[in-house]
């Protein structure tokens, strides 16, 4: 008996093999595009773990006001702690854009080559490998670092000799806060300690000299014990010869007041006369978002490609078990007879689920194979590469893909057919012989009087409640994919055009050391840069003190008080804070924190701001009277770099806007394309199967003198209503789904927030394509009914 | 003549499975005749039935109904000719099943402008206090009632009926038969009856046998028996 039902489930398949192709081809389709994710993800996670530890990256970095000393360094590493200079010049180059010039790493944060070898000599240098690419950069080529503008002469010229990649500029970003990667702005490079002294002593960099170091605990320290042996370090100021340092020091040494600068400048420090705490800031690589920013980014991929391969598969295997239960409706005689005969139960839900189960085995198999052709994994690790300063990886295929793609979609498929097919089953041998129709409570519905079509259509509905569960499952999923494209798309687009319209100022000058009177042209304000907390991530958030003629800012109204502010929309909108209602930033170091109250939000979406009265700010944080250390202005200012920590223009914040959209682009579109074709295949093949399932009633309608037209509309345009209810009830639910889990997960590491709502247009391009794919199946299935002949009903009963 | 039948000839297959299954039948029925067609299994009742009703081509020969050719009419033609002039009864009823009784027979209502009384067909039929449930809910008689008050609702002007009773027992089938000799004889109908059944040869004006294909026996029945004294049924 197994060989026959064998050979007559072989038979079935090779009947509807369109209907099983296209099935087949959908799931495969669907795991193709999900391992994919789902194994970059997973190869960019485990292999950035496997090269934290080969290149050994930092447990965190510090940076100091001076270099530490030969005994302060020694103090930690006598104590086990591994410590390595990072220090490093900013410079202007010809294109505009910023290289950040390091030396090249002996032990900590190791460059890794993708191409070409180390530099050997004081003429040679390695670049970060986004940078080169986007610059069109490659070996043998020419660089040139230094100060264009002043002197020529001061410029030095490296030999592109390799091209690389380290693991603290994993996300290339020129500041922590900073939203977005934008290689074709800055990038990073590597020289010789040579070079570098040579480049140093040339001055022409951007701006004075950063000193970072990065660390390793080893297990001797905690984070927390080595700042504490830092924050102990002080520094002679009269040992800097730094003459942008020294003309401040000297100002502010005879200005008096000097305790409010020391808490702004050099943090804690509660004395500045000969000596002060050298400790800028310490963070932990788990709050540094350049490290391991590619893992992070992918984890989302790969917990929510593997959350919607799951949903697929069951809608997959629901639309296979409606097929199954149509096919046992049809056969409910033969199943009868052959229950009378003998054959059990199990026996023949084996027999009715072996198509199911190995449609999606062989569809499991070759979306396998095609994830892991060049055109899979490969392909979406590509989106990372373009973006993420990563090392060269491999498209790893684990054990537990395997069992994903082969094993999974079977089970589920199993799973769901049995569960769905077990009543068709346990009706008894007479009843199956009779094909009794059940008398379902959805069927027995009694219906008002109302014009015989429409009557005829939502008892068509009613009867096919099953198949039109699979079609609003369809479009349920196809929706949430699409609308996820389309909030990407939104999002990206809020980024591009926000942050520029937002941006009204042309240049924002950072101070290191600012100068007594504010530049000419400028309006000065007091930055003070905190963190807070979101999900893991620790965002920067700047406080800044302005004045109430400040052009640069739509504030209408700025509290005069020092615990009172008015904060970007982006930020409220991150931390979802309303008017009245409080909040708390806090120090960089994490050891002091600040409680402010909402008194109004305006719009500002490039950064996480907090607005207050520049006197109140001053107040606040101990600063004197006519501090500042931000100058913004509408044009250039003449300001020597040296005195700058940064310069943002307006051009930096343009071309950092565009790159999301640029970056997620191609994703858009392919999610855009799955989720039309789910839904055109779900449609075609369940109302496809509505019309196969009652065709021997459109035969007989047919008899009695029903126009191909009107059975259209009595039998396929009644599945408009499901579509159209699918639809309404889809895009609320998808869009609440997307609402919550976009800004929480999949963006959440982004240092940007924007109002989630959709323009109308959108939902009007969503609604408008469905409606269009909805026609364009409807019409395709017109000669479908057109084959439908009355002599059906000659041949066959239902 | 209201159905005028000429040498009508329908064949399937080819080659070794060809068969011939009307070798050129011809004959008429007057309006308002009660019409039965017997013969044995293959004899080509069936087939002659569903040319009639356009439901299968014939490959040569003419059908006339109330003057009209239906022979090579197509499409929208066709249907129009089965919605203007004819009603169809099946051995197996061939309700909707996820319609009510009301509902199923609405199915022909929709087809014309001028449909019989909705409530007067159910009371006729002994439907009116099922009028609300589905088919699965009835009986066989109950059902077959139901089929031929969809068949009627459009009041047609041929009533084609396939082994009306060729499913019902016998004391459900004299009831069908009843009522069908009813409507005949209040509405006028036109009936082409195709059965096995012997019997009901007696209650029609008309008989024609059937044997392989061939018109064997064409007469009219002068000793017309009511249907409720119908014996062997």
């Amino acid at each position: 008996m197994k060989r026959v039902l064998f050979k007559r489930s072989l038979r079935d398949l090779k009947a509807n093999l369109p209907r099983y192709m296209a099935l087949g081809m959908l799931i495969i389709f669907s795991i193709y595009i999900v391992l994919s994710l789902v194994g970059a993800a997973n190869s960019v996670m485990v292999q950035t773990a496997e090269y934290d530890e080969k290149l050994n990256c930092e447990d965190g970095e510090f940076s100091v006001f001076v270099p530490l000393t030969d005994s302060e360094l020694k103090r930690i590493t006598d104590k086990g702690v591994t410590v390595e200079e990072m220090f490093f010049l900013d410079y202007l180059m010809q294109d505009n854009s910023v290289c950040r010039v390091f030396k090249t790493r002996k032990d900590i944060n190791k460059l890794t080559l993708k191409e070409g070898r180390m530099p050997e000599n004081d003429s040679e240098a390695v670049l970060e490998r986004r940078y080169a690419e986007v610059g069109n950069i490659n070996i043998g080529d020419k660089i040139t670092l230094g100060n264009f503008e002043d002197d020529t002469s001061s410029t030095y010229e490296y030999t592109v000799v390799g091209i690389g990649a380290v693991s603290d500029y994993n996300a290339t970003l020129k500041n922590l806060s900073d939203a977005a990667v934008s290689s074709k702005d800055f990038g990073i490079c590597f020289v010789t300690d040579k070079a570098y002294e040579k480049l140093k002593e040339a001055k022409t960099s951007m701006k004075s000299e950063e000193y970072y170091y990065a660390y390793k605990l080893n297990g001797a320290l905690t984070n927390v014990q080595l700042k504490d042996i830092l924050k102990d370090n002080s520094f002679n100021a009269n040992s800097v010869d730094d003459a942008y340092f020294r003309e401040y020091y000297e100002r502010l040494s005879g200005g008096g007041a000097l305790a409010g600068v020391m808490l702004s400048m050099f943090q804690d420090s509660a004395l500045f006369k000969d000596s002060t705490a050298n400790l800028i800031s310490l963070m932990k690589a788990e709050d540094n978002v350049r490290i391991d920013a590619a893992a992070d980014d992918v984890q989302i991929n790969k917990s929510a490609g593997m959350f919607v391969g799951v949903l697929l598969m069951v809608l997959f295997s629901y639309v296979i078990s409606v097929f199954v239960v149509h096919t046992i409706d049809q056969e409910s005689a033969v199943i009868g007879a052959l229950y009378s005969m003998g054959v059990k139960r199990k026996e023949l839900m084996l027999h009715y689920i072996f198509i199911p189960v190995m449609v999606t085995f062989i569809s499991g198999l070759f979306g396998l194979f095609f994830a892991t052709t060049k055109y899979g994994i490969k392909v979406q690790m590509q989106d990372c590469y373009n973006y993420y300063s990563m090392p060269e990886m491999r498209p790893e295929v684990t054990l537990f893909m395997v069992i994903y793609a082969v094993i999974l979609p079977p089970v589920i498929s199993a799973f769901v057919n049995v569960l769905v097919i077990r009543s068709r089953l346990k009706r008894t041998p007479l009843s199956l012989l009779r094909n009794e129709q059940r008398v379902s409570k959805t069927k027995d519905v009694k219906l008002k009087k109302m014009e015989f079509i429409r009557l005829f259509k939502i008892r068509q509905l009613l009867r096919e409640r099953r198949t039109g569960f699979a079609v609003v499952f369809g479009l349920f999923m196809s929706l949430l994919v699409a609308m996820l494209a389309l909030n990407i798309y939104v999002y990206c687009d809020k980024v591009k055009k926000r942050n520029v319209e937002d941006t009204h100022f042309e240049y924002m000058y950072t101070y290191k050391y600012p100068s007594e009177k504010v530049p000419e042209g400028g309006y000065e304000a007091v930055a003070k840069s905190m963190k807070k907390r979101f999900s893991v991530y620790n965002f920067d958030v700047t406080v800044l003190g302005i004045n109430k003629d400040n052009p640069f800012f739509d504030i209408e109204r700025l509290p005069k008080s020092k615990n009172e502010v008015v904060v970007s929309d982006s930020f409220a909108y991150k931390y979802q804070l309303k008017e009245g209602e409080e909040f708390t930033l806090v120090t960089e170091d994490g050891d002091r924190a600040y409680a402010f109250t909402v008194a109004g939000i305006t719009r500002y979406s490039p950064s996480f701001m907090i607005f207050m009265d520049i006197d109140e700010c001053r107040e606040l944080f101990g600063e004197m009277d006519d501090y500042y250390n931000v100058v913004f202005s509408d044009h250039k200012l003449n300001i020597p770099g040296p005195r700058l920590y940064s310069t943002l223009t307006k051009a930096d914040v343009e071309n950092a806007a565009e790159v999301f959209l640029e970056m997620m682009m191609s994703m858009i579109v392919t999610m855009s394309v799955a989720s039309a074709v789910i839904f055109v295949v779900v449609m075609y093949l369940m109302m496809k199967m509505m019309l196969d399932k009652a065709s021997f009633n459109i035969a007989l309608v047919k008899i009695f003198g029903f126009r191909d037209k009107e059975v259209r509309r009595m039998y396929l345009d009644g599945n408009f209503y499901i579509v159209a209810g699918g639809t309404l009830i889809s895009i609320p639910i998808c869009k609440a789904i997307l609402d919550y889990v976009y800004p929480n997960y999949l963006v959440a590491n982004v240092a940007s927030a924007f109002e989630q709502s959709f323009p109308f247009y959108i939902y009007v391009i969503v609604i408008l394509s469905i409606i269009v794919l909805y026609f364009v199946i409807n019409n395709a299935l017109v000669g479908r009914i057109k084959q439908m002949v009355p002599a059906q009903v000659l041949k066959n009963r239902e | 003549m209201f159905v005028e039948v000429s040498d009508i000839k329908k064949s399937y297959g080819e080659g070794g499975s060809y068969i011939q299954v009307l070798k050129g039948i011809s004959t008429g029925i007057s309006h308002g005749e009660m019409c039965v067609i017997q013969g044995t299994s293959g004899s080509g009742k069936s087939t002659f039935l569903n040319c009639i009703g356009g439901l299968d081509d014939v490959d040569s020969g003419s059908i006339r109904i109330d003057d009209k050719e239906i022979v090579g009419l197509r499409g929208e033609k066709l249907s129009d000719y089965r919605r203007d002039n004819l009603g169809f009864i099946f051995q197996f009823y061939n309700l909707v099943p996820n319609l009510t009784v009301r509902e199923n027979i609405q199915v022909c209502e929709y087809l014309t402008d001028k449909p019989l009384s909705m409530n007067e067909l159910l009371d006729v039929l002994g439907l009116a206090e099922h009028a609300d449930k589905f088919p699965s809910q009835l009986s066989g008689g109950q059902q077959q009632r139901c089929a031929i008050a969809r068949a009627l609702i459009k009041n047609p002007k041929l009533l084609l009926c396939d082994e009306p009773t060729g499913a019902l027992d016998s004391k459900t089938s004299r009831d069908i038969l009843i009522l069908l000799e009813k409507i005949n004889a209040v509405y006028g109908t036109t009936m082409m009856i195709v059965t096995h059944n012997n019997s009901i040869k007696n209650m029609v004006d008309h008989a024609i046998y059937l044997k392989d294909g061939e018109i064997s026996k064409d007469y009219y029945n002068e000793t017309k028996v009511a249907a409720a004294e119908l014996e062997d049924l």
